[in-house]
């Protein structure tokens, strides 16, 4: 029952957020500590350990969630979420002990600086916070036939579903849709509510007439901004990584 | 294209790209919201950060100064903006997301009434006809009657009035047809106005909102003999008496040659560094102006950053213990700021705090060693001399912008370095010997 023994227990979720609260759920109840909670996806087996699949079931995801705020706080939740989104290949098992701390110390729990989980969760978080809020400023939007507004992006974390909340508030009466080509998944809104989907090819509509002129004039309005006695070719690339200007506009030739 | 890309070209020299201070939600209906700390939307050639559409209205103008690349008798081409124009430029370039809004300046054409009239209409058509609900900085143009500037001030999300020269005396040389007193009018009259419609807000909450992120100025460092001291002084009374919301420095840039202007070569980009990093001492750090220099040392020491000299010249206040010296202490050691202050206090409330652990909450041991100890223990249990701290901590004078060949600066090999470095007197270090050859070694 107790993982006492040498063999390391771990627990394998869906891959989905709600997989990942039932592992907390399965985890409380079970009165367990997993060492380690990971995707189904991928994972590679070791034999020095035991798995245990955990089941995805709204009921008991939807208990973890409205506890979290409850019991610890909500900025918790945000933290745990956020940490979700990002790439880092511990990140369940960060979120579980993040939380399982949170259990016990309530809010408290994030003026535990000096704790390994809790610093890597709120730095996890921190990381994609950041990629967001950089994400909200130079993601370019183009207009297409049809008056939709229309942007590619390609971040390390996952943040469309960050960005859709900018942009619904931002563009409210406008239709736009944001891809993330790397991860083949798209946000439609239609002036409404917006809406995450799978795609795997996307038939794109031509430019809007007048779309390139607007394109050029942001292009010159780029160039002649900088101030050439003050060129500082560092900074800029370090405000502004390479990684996002293949969907920036100012990059783009003529 | 070209009339963008003159009026882009003639806007540059503004530094206030910020769109932070106001946080609004979007409206059904209307089009962008504001974000409190800003958001960057690219960055230029120079590093600087792109928020705004930053263009004038018009170059053309009537004035003659010195400093300007627009002035009157240089030779430039001239183009002017219609206000529609300005508000479809703008509008177009928000929903493609290139600009977070507009800071809408102007060179003064025929009279500042009129120049201000222009800039009303633009800001009207965008906020009324376009329901543009975006971030719009503007420029009050000095000299404008008080009526225009107010109506500015509801149109606009910030105003700014460029104080650009720091002294009456700079004024005259530089700019003899504005005076101290046609930008400090304007200056008191939106301050007053934004502190009335805080407090009308108060009461009422539909009352219309003054300039809500607040009012910022410029002032240009190099183009006239001011000292540093001088310059900060003038920023903190700034703050004080206007509430202003930001004070830019802007190194000089030649972009003529006059008798009355200095010859450089460069603009002093070191000293504008320097300047921005006491603004924030003033701001977020408790520290005046007189503590930082004095009429005996009026200019930053270009080799140590403001808070480090400071502390230098105080080290009777230190070391101090970080687990328990009060807050505005830590705000005080170099290598600590306002993140690693607030995580310090909040992070000891549930422990003792020890070396490693300051490394974790993300302090800069590489400056702060020299002025925190835990249990009355430096880092390394080394006490160090004055001279040896100075010498350790030029090691990081590789990560400094390049000095510039400003009328005040000299290159780095001018210095007599006794001189300019804080006097070298010497504490008792517990083990001299130790100290002298980790020094040699490069190991602390």
């Amino acid at each position: 029952m107790h993982n006492g023994g040498a063999l390391k227990l771990v627990y394998t979720y869906d891959g989905s957020f709600e997989g990942l609260l039932c592992a907390v759920h399965h985890a409380y109840y079970e009165h367990q500590v997993p060492d380690e909670i990971l995707c189904e996806d991928g994972l590679q087996r070791d034999l020095m350990a035991c798995y245990v699949a955990v089941d995805t079931d709204k009921t008991k995801s939807d208990a973890v969630y409205f506890s979290i705020p409850k019991r610890i706080s909500a900025n918790a939740l945000q933290t745990a979420y956020r940490v979700f989104l990002s790439e880092a290949p511990d990140k369940a098992t960060v979120i579980y002990q993040y939380l399982r701390l949170g259990y016990s110390l309530g809010k408290k729990v994030d003026y535990l600086l000096d704790n390994d989980w809790v610093l890597r969760a709120q730095k996890i978080s921190r990381y994609v916070g950041t990629e967001a809020h950089r994400l909200a400023g130079l993601l370019r939007f183009s207009q297409m036939t049809g008056d939709i507004y229309y942007a590619a992006i390609t971040p390390v974390n996952n943040v469309l579903e960050l960005l859709c909340v900018h942009f619904a508030d931002r563009m409210p009466s406008q239709p736009w849709v944001i891809c993330d080509t790397g991860r083949k998944t798209a946000a439609v809104y239609d002036t409404r509510r917006w809406e995450v989907m799978r795609v795997d090819a996307l038939a794109l509509p031509d430019y809007a007439k007048g779309e390139k002129e607007y394109q050029r004039l942001w292009r010159g309005f780029y160039n002649a901004i900088g101030i050439e006695s003050r060129r500082n070719e560092k900074l800029r690339q370090k405000l502004m990584p390479k990684m996002y200007h293949k969907n920036m506009t100012e990059f783009w030739l003529d | 294209m070209e009339k963008l890309s003159i009026l882009t070209a003639a806007a540059k020299y503004d530094v206030a790209c910020t769109s932070s201070g106001s946080d609004r939600k979007g409206v059904r209906g209307g089009l962008g919201n504001t974000v409190g700390m800003g958001i960057c939307h690219s960055f230029a050639s120079d590093g600087r950060c792109i928020s705004l559409l930053k263009i004038l209205m018009t170059n053309d103008c009537v004035y003659d100064c010195k400093y300007c690349a627009n002035r009157h008798s240089n030779d430039v081409a001239r183009a002017a903006f219609t206000p529609e124009e300005i508000a479809d430029l703008t509008i177009n370039f928000y929903k493609r997301n290139y600009i977070e809004g507009l800071f809408l300046s102007s060179a003064v054409i025929k009279n500042a009434d009129y120049t201000t009239e222009l800039m009303c209409q633009a800001l009207h058509l965008l906020r009324y006809r376009y329901k543009f609900n975006g971030y719009i900085h503007t420029k009050a143009i000095p000299g404008a009657s008080p009526e225009l500037i107010s109506q500015l001030g509801l149109l606009a999300d910030r105003l700014s009035v460029n104080i650009e020269l720091p002294s009456q005396e700079g004024l005259k040389l530089l700019a003899p047809q504005k005076s101290k007193d046609s930008i400090i009018k304007p200056m008191r009259q939106i301050a007053s106005q934004i502190l009335q419609s805080r407090q009308e807000m108060v009461v009422y909450k539909s009352a219309p909102s003054f300039a809500p992120a607040g009012q910022s100025t410029q002032m240009i460092v190099g183009a006239t003999p001011d000292s540093d001291y001088k310059i900060l002084s003038l920023s903190q009374s700034m703050y004080q008496k206007f509430s202003l919301k930001r004070v830019f420095y802007s190194a000089y840039v030649p972009v003529g040659s006059h008798p009355n202007l200095p010859a450089l070569t460069k603009p002093p980009l070191l000293r504008e560094h320097r300047l921005y990093q006491a603004d924030w001492l003033l701001r977020f750090y408790g520290f005046s102006a007189s503590e930082l220099l004095s009429e005996a040392q009026p200019d930053f020491n270009p080799l140590l950053d403001p808070k480090c000299d400071w502390a230098l010249r105080h080290m009777d206040q230190f070391p101090v213990d970080v687990n328990s010296a009060p807050y505005d202490m830590l705000l005080r050691v170099p290598g600590i700021g306002v993140t690693s202050a607030k995580r310090i206090r909040i992070a000891r409330r549930t422990g003792k705090l020890d070396f490693p652990t300051l490394k974790k909450l993300g302090i800069v041991l590489k400056r702060a060693r020299y002025f925190v100890v835990v249990d009355g223990k430096y880092l390394d249990g080394v006490s160090m001399s004055e001279s040896f701290i100075v010498q350790n901590l030029l090691g990081d004078a590789s990560m400094l912008p390049a000095l510039g060949n400003g009328a005040q600066q000299t290159s780095l090999f001018d210095y007599d370095d006794v001189a300019m470095l804080p006097s070298a007197k010497t504490f008792p270090p517990i083990n001299p010997a130790e100290e002298s050859v980790k020094c040699i070694t490069g190991e602390l």
